[in-house]
C-alpha cells in the first residue's frame, strides 16, 4: 500500500527499555509535558499525543517500558500485546519506533530483535548517542542499519537534533512489509531462539561499534574489586558515610551559627521597633522563632545534598547498591528496592511511589512497609539540634566527632531495624520468593559540578519553600495554641516556683509567668495530658506538644520547641540561641529537662516512629487501603517507643545521664 | 479589641485556612481518581486506551 493513501490515521508506537528516553522523545515529538526521571519504570500508563508527520497526523504512544516481548508484569504485557497486535482496543501500529539507549547496546537491541522478528515496520531511534561518544565509542550507524535491515537514526530529544530524519524514516517505512528477521529455525526452541538473538546481537555490536576506553574500564573493574568487595568494600562504605557525616558538621557549623544569631537579632529587632503587644509577640516568637529554627538548617541540607550527588553522578552510589543488594537479596527483599529506599533517605513519598517497578505485589508493599524508617532530610535537623547541643564538642581519638559518629548510628539504626523488618514481613504477612535482580555497574567518570549545583538548588528551593508556607503556618497555629488562653494581667499568678538559671550558672527559685502561662494554654494541657505516656522515656510535656506537633512534618518539632522556649521565656531574659534554650531548661524540680541521655533518646525515637502524616496518604493510594497505612503507624509507634524506652531506661541503668 | 489583636486574628485564621486548605488537598490528592480504572496514581486527565 502507498504511503500518501493510509486510509485511517497513522498509530506510531514508542517501544523500548526502561530509562532509555522514550518519554523524553515522545515530549519532543507530540509537545506534552510529561515528568522524566532517572530510575527505572518511570512510565507507569500508556500516554499517546499527536505529531505532524508530514502533510499527516500520526497519533504516538508511549508504551511502558519493556525490556523483551516475554512480558513478566502488567504494564509489559499491555505494551507487548499491542506490539503484537493482540489487543482488541487497538489496532496493531503501522510503525514501531523502536528506542535503543546507545550506552546499554546489547541489552536494549534484544527487544528490536523481536520486534523486527515479527516483520513489523520500525524505525530504531538511538538515543544518549551523545554520552556515548564522552565515554569514548563509536557506533557507525550505515552498518548498524545494514545488518538490522531497518532505518536507524541518532536523536537528541532535549536539542531537537534528529527529529526530522526520524520523521523521514517512519514515512520511508510506512506501509511496506518488511522481511522478518530470521534468526532460528521455525521449530527451535525458546532457549535456541534467545541464544539465537543474543548470538545475533553480540555479531552486530561488534561489527559496529568501536570501544576506545579500554583502559577506564580495565581501572574501573581494578577499583570494583575493592569497591565491591564483601568486606572492605562495607568498611570503605561505613569511612566514606562518617568522612561525610563529619564534614557535614565542621563546614556547616560557621553558617549555621550566623543564620541563628541572624534571626535572633531579626526576633530582638522586631520587639525592640514594634510596640509591645501580642502582634510582636507574634511576629518575634512565633513567625520569626519557628521559621528561622528550621531554616538555620539549610547549610546542612545543602553540604548533605551535595555529597549525595557527588556520590551519585561519580557512579559510587551504584557499588554502594550493588553491596547492600547482596545484603538485601538475603532477607528477601527484591534487588529493585534499593532505589526506592535511597530516594527514601530525600524523602520518603518519592521513595514509595518508586516502588511501583516492582512488579509482585507482596515485595511491593514489604518495600513501602519498610521506606520510612530511612532518615529523610526532615529528620536532619532534629538529629542536627541534638547533637550539637550535647555532644558537639566531644571525639573519639581526638579526631573522629561524636556527633558524625553519632550521625552515622542513626542512620545505620533505621537501616538496620529496616532491614530486621523486611526478613519478618516477608516470612509472615508477606510471604514471597525473592525475585533474581539485574545490576549495572557504570564506569567511574568525575562528577559535572553543574548536576551537583542544579540539585543542591533544587534542595534548597524546596526546604525554603516547606519553610515559607507549611512551616509558617503551623508555626503560627502553634504558637496561638501555646499563647492563649491569656491569663489576666491583674490575675496573680500562680506561685508555683519555677527555677531559672541565673547569669553565674547557679540554679534557684523564680517565679516565671510566662512559663506559668505556656503552662495554662491548650497546648500546655495537651502536653500535659501526654505526660505519663512519656514519661518513662524521660520527655517532659513540652517535648509532648512538640512530638505531637511533629506529626505534621517531622521538622516540626524544631520550630516547636523554638517557639516553646521563646513563648515560655520571661520579658526580662534575653536573646538566647535553641541550642542553648534547650540545654538550660529546667523542670519544676530543678533538674534539667534535657541531659545527654534525653537527646539519644529523642533522636532513636524519631529514627522509627511514623510522625508523618503526608508519608501515611501516599502509602494510602499506593496499596488502595487503610489496612496499611494504620498497620505502619501502629507497628513504627511502638518499635520507636520501645527502643527509646530501652534507650533511656537502659541508658539510666548503666548510670548515663 | 485593640488593632493588634484584629492583626493577629487575621493571620491566625490565614494559617488555619492554609493548613486546612493542605490537609484538605492531600486528602483529595490522594484519593482514588473516579475515572481510573486502575489505581495508577497518575492524577492526570489522560484519556486511556484501554477503558
Amino acid at each position: 500500500m502507498d504511503a500518501s493513501s493510509h486510509p485511517k490515521p497513522i498509530t506510531i508506537a514508542l517501544a523500548g527499555n526502561p530509562n532509555a528516553g522514550k518519554t523524553t522523545l515522545f515530549n519532543a515529538l507530540t509537545g506534552l509535558k510529561q515528568k522524566v526521571a532517572n530510575y527505572p519504570g518511570v512510565t507507569v500508563e500508556r500516554k499517546e499525543g499527536p505529531w505532524t508527520l508530514g502533510s499527516r497526523e500520526a497519533r504516538v504512544i508511549d508504551l511502558p517500558g519493556l525490556y523483551s516481548l516475554d512480558a513478566t508484569s502488567l504494564d509489559e504485557q499491555i505494551a507487548s500485546e499491542i506490539l503484537r497486535g493482540e489487543r482488541s482496543d487497538l489496532s496493531k501500529p503501522d510503525v514501531v519506533i523502536a528506542i535503543v539507549d546507545a550506552t546499554n547496546l546489547e541489552r536494549n537491541l534484544y527487544l528490536v530483535t523481536q520486534i523486527l522478528e515479527r516483520g513489523t515496520p520500525a524505525v530504531v531511534a538511538l538515543t544518549m548517542i551523545d554520552v556515548f561518544e564522552r565515554q569514548r565509542h563509536e557506533v557507525d550507524i550505515e552498518t548498524l542499519s545494514r545488518l538490522l535491515k531497518t532505518p536507524i537514526v541518532a536523536v537528541n530529544a532535549k536539542t531537537g537534533r534528529g527529529v526530522e530524519d526520524l520523521a523521514d524514516a517512519v514515512e520511508s517505512v510506512l506501509g511496506t512489509s518488511p522481511e522478518p528477521l530470521d534468526l532460528a529455525e521455525e521449530d527451535s526452541s525458546e532457549n535456541a531462539r534467545i541464544f539465537a538473538r543474543y548470538g545475533f546481537i553480540a555479531d552486530v555490536v561488534q561489527e559496529s561499534v568501536r570501544h576506545n576506553d579500554r583502559d577506564r574500564h580495565r581501572l574501573s573493574e581494578k577499583i570494583d574489586r575493592v569497591l565491591t568487595h564483601r568486606i572492605f568494600g562495607l568498611l570503605i562504605l561505613v569511612a566514606i558515610l562518617l568522612l561525610i557525616f563529619q564534614t557535614i558538621f565542621s563546614w556547616s557549623s560557621l553558617p549555621m551559627d550566623l543564620l541563628e544569631q541572624g534571626f535572633g537579632a531579626l526576633a530582638e529587632a522586631v520587639k525592640g521597633s514594634m510596640p509591645e503587644g501580642i502582634l510582636a509577640d507574634l511576629v518575634a516568637d512565633g513567625m520569626i522563632a519557628g521559621v528561622g529554627g528550621v531554616v538555620v538548617f539549610l547549610p546542612q541540607i545543602l553540604l548533605l545534598f551535595f555529597f549525595i550527588s557527588l556520590l551519585e553522578d561519580s557512579g559510587y552510589m551504584a557499588r554502594a547498591a550493588f553491596l547492600m543488594d547482596k545484603l538485601m537479596s538475603r532477607v528477601g527483599l527484591h534487588g529493585k528496592a534499593f532505589l526506592p529506599l535511597f530516594s527514601s533517605f530525600a524523602c520518603a513519598i518519592p521513595g514509595i511511589m518508586a516502588t511501583r517497578t516492582i512488579e509482585n505485589r507482596r515485595d511491593r508493599f514489604a518495600t513501602i512497609m519498610i521506606a520510612p524508617f530511612m532518615s529523610c532530610s526532615a529528620r536532619l535537623p532534629v538529629y542536627t539540634l541534638m547533637i550539637a547541643t550535647f555532644f558537639a564538642d566531644r571525639s573519639i581519638g581526638g579526631f573522629l566527632s561524636v556527633g558524625a559518629v553519632l550521625m552515622l548510628a542513626m542512620y545505620s539504626l533505621g537501616i538496620v531495624v529496616a532491614i530486621i523488618a523486611a526478613f519478618v514481613l516477608k516470612r509472615t504477612l508477606l510471604k514471597a520468593p525473592p525475585p533474581p535482580f539485574l545490576m549495572e555497574l557504570p564506569p567511574y567518570r568525575l562528577p559535572n559540578l553543574r548536576t551537583v549545583i542544579q540539585n543542591m538548588i533544587t534542595r534548597a528551593w524546596l526546604f525554603l519553600k516547606r519553610a515559607g508556607t507549611v512551616i509558617l503556618a503551623i508555626s503560627i497555629v502553634l504558637w496561638a495554641l501555646m499563647y492563649f488562653p491569656r491569663t489576666a494581667p491583674q490575675e496573680p499568678v500562680v506561685n508555683t516556683p519555677d527555677v531559672v538559671q541565673n547569669e553565674s550558672g547557679e540554679v534557684g527559685p523564680e517565679v516565671s509567668r510566662e512559663s506559668e502561662q505556656l503552662k495554662h494554654s491548650f497546648a500546655g494541657k495537651l502536653g500535659h495530658a501526654i505526660e505519663p505516656a512519656i514519661a518513662p522515656l524521660g520527655f517532659d510535656w513540652k517535648i509532648g506538644v512538640a512530638l505531637i506537633a511533629s506529626f505534621a512534618a517531622r521538622e516540626v518539632l524544631v520550630s516547636t520547641l523554638s517557639i516553646i522556649y521563646n513563648v515560655g521565656k520571661d520579658e526580662n531574659e534575653g536573646s538566647e540561641t535553641l541550642s542553648s534554650a534547650v540545654r538550660n531548661a529546667k523542670r519544676d524540680d530543678g533538674t534539667p529537662v534535657w541531659t545527654p541521655l534525653t537527646a539519644l533518646t529523642l533522636m532513636v525515637f524519631f529514627v522509627l516512629a511514623m510522625q508523618c502524616m503526608s508519608t501515611l496518604a501516599i502509602v494510602r493510594r499506593e496499596t488502595n487501603s487503610w489496612r496499611w497505612p494504620l498497620f505502619m503507624f501502629a507497628y513504627m509507634t511502638i518499635l520507636a517507643y520501645s527502643f527509646a524506652l530501652v534507650t533511656y531506661q537502659g541508658g539510666k541503668l548503666l548510670g548515663f545521664e | 479589641m485593640d488593632i493588634q489583636t484584629v492583626i493577629v486574628l487575621i493571620i491566625l485564621a490565614a494559617a488555619i485556612v492554609f493548613v486546612g486548605t493542605m490537609l484538605l488537598r492531600k486528602t483529595r490528592a490522594f484519593s482514588l481518581k473516579g475515572d481510573c480504572t486502575s489505581d495508577c496514581g497518575c492524577n492526570t486527565k489522560a484519556k486511556k486506551l484501554n477503558s
